[in-house]
């Protein structure tokens, strides 16, 4: 319509159940085999719904259809060991090594994410490393250096994705009414990601910029 | 592109549209003539052909490779007084207005107002087809139910195919004479209508050597004065071909070249046919010249390369004739529609992309150019890697080339009971419009306005905005005791508004076979020769006449929308909606709010939604396909807008999907711009639940930000996006790949972006040449399309 200057608040998702999503899944079955791709569950994150998240890739997995997660991996570890045998790829955020930084940042510790990960390396998962490129913040020599030895100990990396800071959650935030905490903040230098990309050479086949 | 295409180029795009009287004064000139009078119409026709190339403008440009223009000079658009004739405030119009205009001077102002106007106001054959139509015809016509796309322009939609590169004129002339023996001792009426048909042929096909000798004369005067010795063998070499062709076959690549713009500017000058005339799958026609010559040594792919620059300018050259009225409002562009095929299928079902195809690609990307206008023939057997190279030149945002499904068309022409061969042959023009190039005339009758239907038939067949009836009673809105009701109403409407549509179509027909044969088109086109009959009265292997539906994702949004609130939810009545829609929703919100965003849509793979696109889609083929036309074909439908459904919106009020009065209506078979918010496969699916088989061509516009296109695996993506949906039956999809803010900053300081060409639907426009609705909609397109 173009238009929506309506005056009303608009509702933005829905409840749903797995059955109703399969739907939607099966009914993208011939994209899916022309293409070889697959289901991935992203978010928000998906582990925050850890049942729906389990079931549907679980029921996916039954059908043949492939399945990754992209997670945070903050969630309890009984919940990623169930996850394990219906997950293809796991796309892992890696954000700050320091946990005090880490909590500073996101509200939490990073101890049970690098737990997280380590189960994910010993069960011989693929794993995607994607690291948000934040000026100042994980950008810094002494994470990006921390970082690499994570990620040097973990097995199956099969790349890393760096994402450069953008701007684009800005009219998000503003059509819920919130005030955007960052509007100050610059997007992310092409050439800066650039060389970090260098920095990362030889711990994974591919490292991409923008994933 | 080296400088001599450079210059050609530039000065084909600054060259600046210009109305010319030159055609329209030798025609004139030729029917004054009182011994005119003394020939059959078909002759006459061929004698005003003959004579307007024996007397016209030779053009030739510096540098030129392939000569021949329509006007006295680039741009300059000829008119076509015998079809219609444009008032002294028509030009004036046409001069001034601020879109799609065409320059006119002085002297061709006096010359109209002295000379055209004169001699053919009240005669033309616009004049006699609205006295001929009745008046309910007109009643529709003027409430925007439909269009009439032959009131100023001759039936067209025809594209030579693989024997126009085989035969010389000659050897037409020659199977014209030994016809014409059999018609020696001619006594009766249809006999002697035959014998006036071929001989007519006879002089046309005779008038186009005259027509290329001319410009042989014109060669030899540059050349006699020519100091360059490069440019001097090269003007004795065009001599040489212009000597050849098209009298004779083409035996080079430079002359099949020169060959088919010849005959390109017979077809556009002889009348003004729809989709002037096209090539078609230009990569077969060429490639055996292309291929026997590289073996030969005689061309390098350098040259192919720049003679076809050369030729892609020449269509550059050659704007769309000034359009007027409804005409303009469907048709609103300078393109002429001449849509080069790529790829495809062998007539043996093989694969047919070829060396010269991906050299093609190269040249359309390197061109840039509105005109002519590209395609690539994607079947299930095409190579992945000529699926990606179109997509790579999509993503540079000009909105070519568009992609078609081979294995669609081939179906859709068998069963129209063409042969396999024919059907192999075949391709898209136009739009999107299926033919079996070489042996079909299919043409278009007019768009189609479902939406217009709809709001008919809540109004009881009353045009709520004259309060003039146009429809059958069928009911007031509050009589309708369920959704089947009332689309029974809806479909009575539709039947009715579609007999008088056809019965108007059949008419027409007649006085085209009757009053405005195309001898040249007809020695084109089998089999008008040994039928001996012209190509407007059916003499083509097969005819076709389509009427093209408009607005189909917003009729089954208005259709959902209403089952959805009135006869389920029952949270108003009918009766109370067409309050709403006559208030146009002012102070309604809240309810409008419901209707955009609570309501299913059409693009959503919403099976309760796409119900009604099938439904809508299965009356229309139901009320159309197979009834008999004049020229002795069957009437089909496809699925196309151009510009139409913007005209087609102003004529309507508010709509239940909650739609605003006047603006645009969907395009093609794309879902209302926004409604689609499940993302591009849902599109798919939702579009594939019509059978395109069952048409002529529908039209999918899907809208992406440069960024689908950025790496070769989003490409790879992209490819098998497109192999899905094709795999689904689709018949076409373009992409439109420009970002919002650019649009935005075009429509602001206009003078800086006059090369921005964008995807309309089914051809690309100037962005500048737009009118601003349209302008705003594709905003708004690409909006929805951006992250």
């Amino acid at each position: 319509m173009g238009d929506k200057s309506f005056s009303q608040t608009q509702t933005v998702g829905y409840e749903t159940t797995v059955e109703d999503v399969m739907r939607g899944i099966r009914a993208d079955l011939p994209f899916l085999e022309e293409s070889g791709g697959g289901v991935t569950l992203t978010g928000g994150e998906p582990l925050a719904q850890p049942e729906f998240a389990i079931e549907l890739l679980r029921t996916c997995t039954i059908e043949g259809i492939h399945t990754a997660l992209d997670t945070c991996g903050y969630a309890p570890n009984e919940v990623v060991e169930q996850s394990l045998p219906f997950t293809g790829i796991y796309l892992f955020d890696l954000k700050i090594a320091d946990d005090k930084k880490h909590k500073q940042y996101t509200g939490m510790g990073n101890g049970l994410i690098f737990e997280n990960l380590s189960l994910l390396s010993d069960a011989g998962k693929q794993i995607i490393i994607r690291i948000p490129l934040v000026e100042g913040i994980t950008d810094t020599s002494c994470n990006i250096d921390s970082l690499k030895g994570i990620i040097g100990r973990t097995k199956g990396v099969s790349r890393i994705d760096l994402l450069p800071y953008h701007s684009l959650a800005k009219h998000k935030f503003s059509k819920q009414g919130k005030e955007y905490p960052l509007s100050e903040m610059e997007n992310y230098p092409k050439y800066k990601a650039k060389a970090i990309a260098l920095l990362f050479k030889g711990l994974a086949p591919v490292i991409s910029i923008g994933g | 592109m080296n400088n001599r295409i450079k210059q050609l180029r530039e000065q084909s795009l600054n060259a600046v549209n210009t109305l010319s009287a030159e055609r329209a004064l030798l025609v004139t000139e030729f029917y004054r003539e009182e011994k005119t009078k003394k020939y059959s119409i078909p002759v006459q026709r061929a004698m005003a052909f003959r004579h307007i190339l024996s007397k016209k403008a030779i053009t030739i440009l510096n540098g030129e490779l392939i000569v021949g223009e329509r006007g006295p000079e680039p741009k300059a658009a000829s008119t076509y007084p015998e079809i219609c004739l444009h008032s002294i405030d028509d030009l004036k119009l046409i001069n001034s207005r601020p879109k799609v205009s065409f320059k006119v001077d002085e002297e061709t102002f006096r010359i109209y107002e002295e000379q055209i106007i004169p001699f053919w106001k009240g005669n033309t054959q616009r004049d006699r087809v609205f006295a001929a139509l009745p008046q309910e015809w007109h009643d529709a016509y003027t409430a925007g139910v439909f269009t009439e796309f032959q009131e100023q322009r001759a039936p067209g939609h025809t594209v030579g195919g693989k024997k126009l590169f085989e035969r010389g004129m000659n050897d037409i002339k020659t199977e014209i004479a030994k016809l014409l023996n059999n018609f020696e001792k001619a006594d009766n009426p249809d006999e002697i209508a035959k014998r006036e048909q071929l001989s007519a042929m006879y002089i046309a096909a005779d008038a186009l050597i005259l027509f290329a000798n001319r410009y042989a004369d014109e060669l030899e005067k540059l050349a006699s004065i020519e100091t360059n010795e490069h440019r001097l063998n090269e003007l004795l070499e065009m001599i040489r071909i212009c000597r050849r062709v098209p009298a004779n076959a083409p035996e080079t690549f430079h002359e099949a070249l020169q060959h088919y713009w010849f005959i390109h500017l017979g077809v556009i000058t002889e009348l003004n046919p729809w989709d002037s005339f096209n090539p078609g799958r230009l990569d077969q026609h060429l490639y055996p010249f292309y291929r026997k010559e590289i073996a030969e040594g005689s061309l390098t792919k350098d040259r192919a390369i720049e003679l076809l620059q050369a030729f892609w300018i020449k269509f550059n050259n050659h704007p769309s004739p000034p359009k007027m009225g409804v005409t303009a409002e469907e048709s609103n562009t300078y393109t002429d529609f001449a849509l080069i095929n790529l790829g495809g299928v062998k007539e043996d079902g093989s694969d047919a992309v070829n060396e010269l195809t991906y050299i093609i690609l190269d040249v359309i990307e390197e061109m840039r150019l509105l005109q002519p206008s590209s395609m690539v023939q994607v079947s299930k057997k095409s190579p992945q890697q000529f699926l990606k190279r179109a997509l790579r030149i999509v993503k540079t945002g000009f909105g070519q080339p568009s992609i078609f499904n081979t294995d669609a068309i081939v179906q859709q022409l068998l069963s129209q009971g063409k042969s396999l061969v024919d059907a192999r042959n075949g391709g898209a023009s136009g739009c999107v419009e299926t033919g079996a190039f070489g042996t079909e005339a299919y043409t278009l009758s007019g768009y189609f306005n479902l939406n217009k239907v709809l709001e008919i038939t809540l109004y009881n067949g009353i045009d709520p905005r004259t309060g003039k009836r146009i429809g059958l009673e069928t009911g007031s809105a509050e009589s309708f005791k369920s959704f089947n009701d009332f689309y029974h109403a809806f479909e009575r409407q539709l039947n009715h508004l579609i007999d008088i549509k056809i019965n108007g179509n059949n008419t027409i027909e007649n006085l085209y076979a009757k009053y405005m044969p195309v001898p040249f088109l007809s020695v084109l086109i089998d089999d008008c020769i040994p039928n001996a009959t012209d190509y407007n009265a059916g003499g083509a292997r097969y005819n076709t006449s389509y009427i093209q539906g408009v607005g189909l994702g917003s009729i089954t949004d208005n259709l959902t929308a209403i089952r959805y609130w009135v006869f389920e939810k029952r949270e108003l009545t009918l009766g109370k909606m067409l309050e709403m829609l006559g208030q146009n929703f002012e102070q309604l919100d809240e309810f409008r709010f419901k209707l955009v965003y609570e309501t299913p849509k059409w693009g959503n793979n919403s099976d309760y939604a796409d119900g009604h696109a099938v439904m809508v889609f299965n009356s229309f083929y139901q009320a159309v396909t197979g009834r008999p036309s004049a020229r002795g074909g069957v009437f089909r439908i496809n699925m196309l807008p151009t510009t139409c459904h913007v005209y087609f919106g102003k004529v309507i009020g508010a709509m239940p999907d909650g739609r605003l009065a006047g603006e645009p209506l969907s395009e093609g078979i794309s879902p209302v711009q926004g409604a689609d918010q499940n993302g591009p496969t849902a599109v798919l699916l939702s579009a594939a639940k019509i059978d395109h088989i069952k048409t002529g061509g529908t039209l999918l516009n899907q809208k992406f930000s440069p960024s689908f296109f950025a790496s070769d695996e989003a490409l790879d993506k992209l490819a098998a996006l497109v192999r899905t949906y094709f795999k689904l039956d689709g018949h076409h999809i373009q992409f439109n790949v420009v970002d919002a803010d650019t649009l935005r900053n075009a429509q602001k300081e206009p003078e800086k972006y006059r090369d921005l060409i964008v995807r309309v639907a089914g051809y690309s426009d100037y962005f500048n040449d737009l009118g601003e609705a349209l302008q705003n909609e594709i905003i708004r397109r690409t909006e929805h399309g951006d992250v």
